[in-house]
């Protein structure tokens, strides 16, 4: 409680000296290489004080997820546990660091980094245009692809792209599907998550749904939570990756312990363990 | 599942009430001392304060909560605020903001004729303000701040997306497992909550009946 | 010697100069009518007497002791305005009474606070305020008062308001009780018993400056009158000098104005 009441002082502080910047003459007190910062500075000092030695000092690597079965989610006693977060917790280890799960807002993921919230994005992300430009991005470790999600009593009359025309999607705000969708011409109701995406199908709120083929995999058909759905087209191919900040040395320490990961045997037991072992991409 | 689903969002229930009630411990007072600041008879210090009061109430808490928590980090390189302290420092200054405007009203409501009459009898300053306009300020300002604690307790909802875990954050994550009903049963909760606070800013009101 | 000695005051807002060269005196145990149509500076002169605003120049003196000098930056001091104040007793013509305190309480509240000020307050405070509310009460009963002590303002019509009001500002016992239009906020029915509660007070010579529009009751109750316009002076004298044999052709023309009305 004593901290927490500190850092609140230190907020205020800090807060009113913002408020002081913005509500008193502002060009004056914004110099031209704060303003460059973001984009300059930040990259810099990443290379300058290796990133990886930031998180050996502090001693965490903090992947930032979200609930998303079978990369990432919680098992019943609470813990994180899915292909993902597995290899993560063994990639920390291989750093001699501890692992935090952080559920963030995935809207935010970029932003999180860049502003070390966390240290990487570790989630069956797909390596986007986005992605790949806002941040340093790992070699792809796992096969995806964007499929159509349906109630199986109308999948036979939506299997070519051709016949989707017709219906209500959707989908994730900003994810891949959102991009293939857009590709396509056809409109969308954004949804925070590919979860809530696909509860608007199973509710009938839309006609179908967008997800990762990995994840539809694992979450719906027969025997899962939502037995009454099934997936037809795939709209593309791609891959996942993992996301770290800009110019920062854990991509290729990422990328060496993955090869290596692969070679003991490692990556291949883990995929095995979540069922998403057709998908990965051995080194 | 019930009993699950009810413990779950309680954990959140505890993270935005403790939002809420330290959001309250710091702005009330905070948001005296702006108001007199709004009041000022030194005009830079006045212009001052209105045009931070302007910008606080002139953009959406949201902003605030992604500028003060990704704010440092992005522009400054500095370490981030945990996440919990950014998001109350974002309610407090907010609040603050919207609290001083309505003890300004309710300060600047009480007559004249008030203060002139504590004065001709002798009365200091702080006799004045404590024996005569504070509790005239307080009967003013009830209703309003009725209005802002129950809005507060709602606006709770916005520090999921710096990654707080409230009440709608439990809600919604059991979305991924399938159940939607979770989500729509923290409005339980809320409206629990906003019972209360009605209850009792009722029950003040009822108490400051007595003069007009 | 007099009680009230106002030489010379002169007050301007802004520009405007609402008060000028204002002189007269007031002798223990009379009544002072200020009389004079709106805007003529009479409420100013009032409000400059109780500090509630300060003369640009001029000075005013009570039992002969300076209260104010314009020129005399020593006697202008914040922290002796409070005590000074208590020199007169002020009843405003909305009466101003607190909303949160029964009759007796806003008769009572000032004199309590006060006594916290005095040395023997820690030894003698049950005596002492058990005094103030004997005061208060026996002030209330002068009124016609006793039996709405335990009453809010806003349970009180205006007339048995603006006798609070009165009882109050007598609490303290001041030298000089001042009026402010005391009825002009009330309905005609209720002037009546506000008045009649004056016209006892000089009655019992309380040294009184009373601003009105009510002409017969300052020929009346009156021993000195000032007819004032344009924030001079006119006229001033005996009531029949002053309202019944006006010399100046400025108090004619306003009392004729006044009587049509």
């Amino acid at each position: 409680m004593k901290k927490r009441l500190l850092a609140l002082a230190l907020a205020l502080g800090l807060t009113v000296s913002l408020a002081a910047c913005s509500g008193g003459a502002g060009t004056a007190s914004t110099p031209a290489p704060e303003t460059a910062a973001p984009e300059t500075a930040a990259p810099e000092t990443a290379a300058a004080g290796s990133d990886v030695a930031y998180v050996q000092d502090k001693g965490t690597l903090v992947v930032g997820m979200t609930d998303f079965a079978p990369m990432d989610y919680k098992d019943e006693s609470g813990a994180w546990i899915g292909f993902d977060a597995d290899m993560a917790k063994a990639f920390a280890a291989d750093l001699g660091v501890e692992v935090e799960f952080l559920e963030i807002n995935w809207d935010n993921k970029l932003m999180e980094l860049e502003a070390k919230g966390i240290d990487c994005v570790w989630n069956g992300m797909t390596l986007t245009d986005e992605v790949k430009s806002g941040a340093s991005t790992s070699e792809p470790y796992c096969n995806n692809g964007q499929v159509v999600v349906l109630p199986a009593d109308k999948a036979e009359d939506y299997q070519s792209v051709e016949s989707l025309s017709g219906l209500n999607f959707a989908v994730e705000n900003g994810s891949a599907g959102a991009e293939q969708l857009d590709a396509l011409g056809l409109s969308y109701v954004a949804k925070q998550t590919q979860a809530d995406a696909l509860l608007e199908v199973a509710s009938g709120a839309s006609d179908a749904c967008v997800i990762d083929l990995l994840m539809a995999g694992a979450m719906i058909g027969e025997g899962t939570s939502y037995p009454e759905l099934t997936y037809t087209v795939q709209l593309n191919s791609e891959e996942y990756g993992v996301a770290f900040r800009k110019g920062s040395d854990l991509t290729d320490a990422f990328n060496a312990f993955w090869k290596e990961a692969c070679d003991a045997g490692t990556v291949l037991e883990t995929a095995t363990a979540y069922g998403v072992q057709e998908s990965i991409i051995e080194k | 599942m019930l009993t699950t689903v009810t413990l779950t969002l309680l954990e959140g229930l505890v993270t935005t009430l403790e939002l809420f009630v330290l959001t309250l411990v710091f702005a009330l007072p905070l948001g005296l001392i702006i108001s007199f600041g709004s009041m000022s008879r030194f005009a830079p210090l006045r212009g001052f304060v209105k045009t931070v009061v302007w910008i606080i109430r002139g953009t959406p808490l949201m902003l605030q909560i992604l500028v003060i928590f990704y704010g440092p980090g992005l522009l400054f390189g500095l370490p981030l605020l945990p996440r919990f302290t950014a998001a109350l420092a974002s309610f407090v200054i907010n609040y603050a903001c919207y609290f001083s405007e309505i003890y300004r009203g309710g300060i600047q409501a009480v007559p004249r004729g008030q203060y002139e009459a504590g004065q001709v009898l002798g009365m200091t300053r702080s006799q004045i303000f404590f024996k005569i306009t504070l509790l005239q300020v307080v009967k003013r300002i009830v209703p309003p701040m009725s209005n802002e604690f129950i809005t507060l307790v709602k606006d709770t909802a916005l520090v999921r997306i710096i990654s707080v875990y409230e009440i709608i954050w439990m809600g919604e994550s059991f979305i991924k497992k399938g159940m939607i009903w979770p989500l729509f049963y923290t409005a339980v909760f809320y409206l629990a909550v906003n019972g209360i606070l009605t209850l009792l800013f009722g029950w003040v009101e009822k108490k400051l009946d007595y003069f007009k | 010697m007099s009680v009230l000695e106002v030489r010379h005051i002169e007050k301007h807002f802004g520009a405007t100069r609402v008060l000028e060269d204002i002189s007269f005196s007031l002798e223990e145990g009379q009544a002072l009518a200020i009389i004079g149509s709106s805007g003529s500076g009479k409420t100013t002169l009032l409000r400059c007497l109780n500090f509630l605003e300060r003369p640009d120049r001029g000075s005013l003196a009570v039992r002969g002791e300076t209260l104010f000098d314009a020129a005399d930056p020593a006697t202008q001091r914040e922290a002796e305005v409070r005590r000074k104040r208590l020199h007169f007793g002020m009843v405003f013509q909305s009466f101003h009474l607190f909303p949160q305190y029964t009759a007796l309480e806003n008769v009572t509240l000032a004199g309590r606070l006060l006594a916290k000020e005095r040395a023997d307050y820690k030894r003698d405070q049950k005596r002492i305020l058990r005094q103030i509310e004997e005061q208060g009460k026996a002030l209330l009963e002068q009124m016609g008062l006793s039996d709405r002590a335990g009453h809010y303002p806003h349970q009180l019509s205006g007339g048995q308001q603006q006798r609070v009001a009165i009882a109050r500002a007598l609490a303290l016992s001041p030298d000089i009780l001042c009026f402010d239009e005391p009825t002009s906020a009330l309905d005609p029915e209720l002037t009546g018993e506000v008045l009649k509660v004056i016209r006892s007070l000089a009655e019992q010579n309380t040294t009184m400056i009373i601003v009105t529009h009510e002409m017969a009751f300052a020929r009346d109750v009156a021993d000195q009158v000032i007819f004032m316009d344009g924030g001079v002076i006119v006229e001033q004298g005996t009531p029949e000098q002053v309202i019944v044999h006006p010399q100046q052709e400025r108090t004619r023309q306003f009392l004729t104005r006044f009587s049509q009305n």
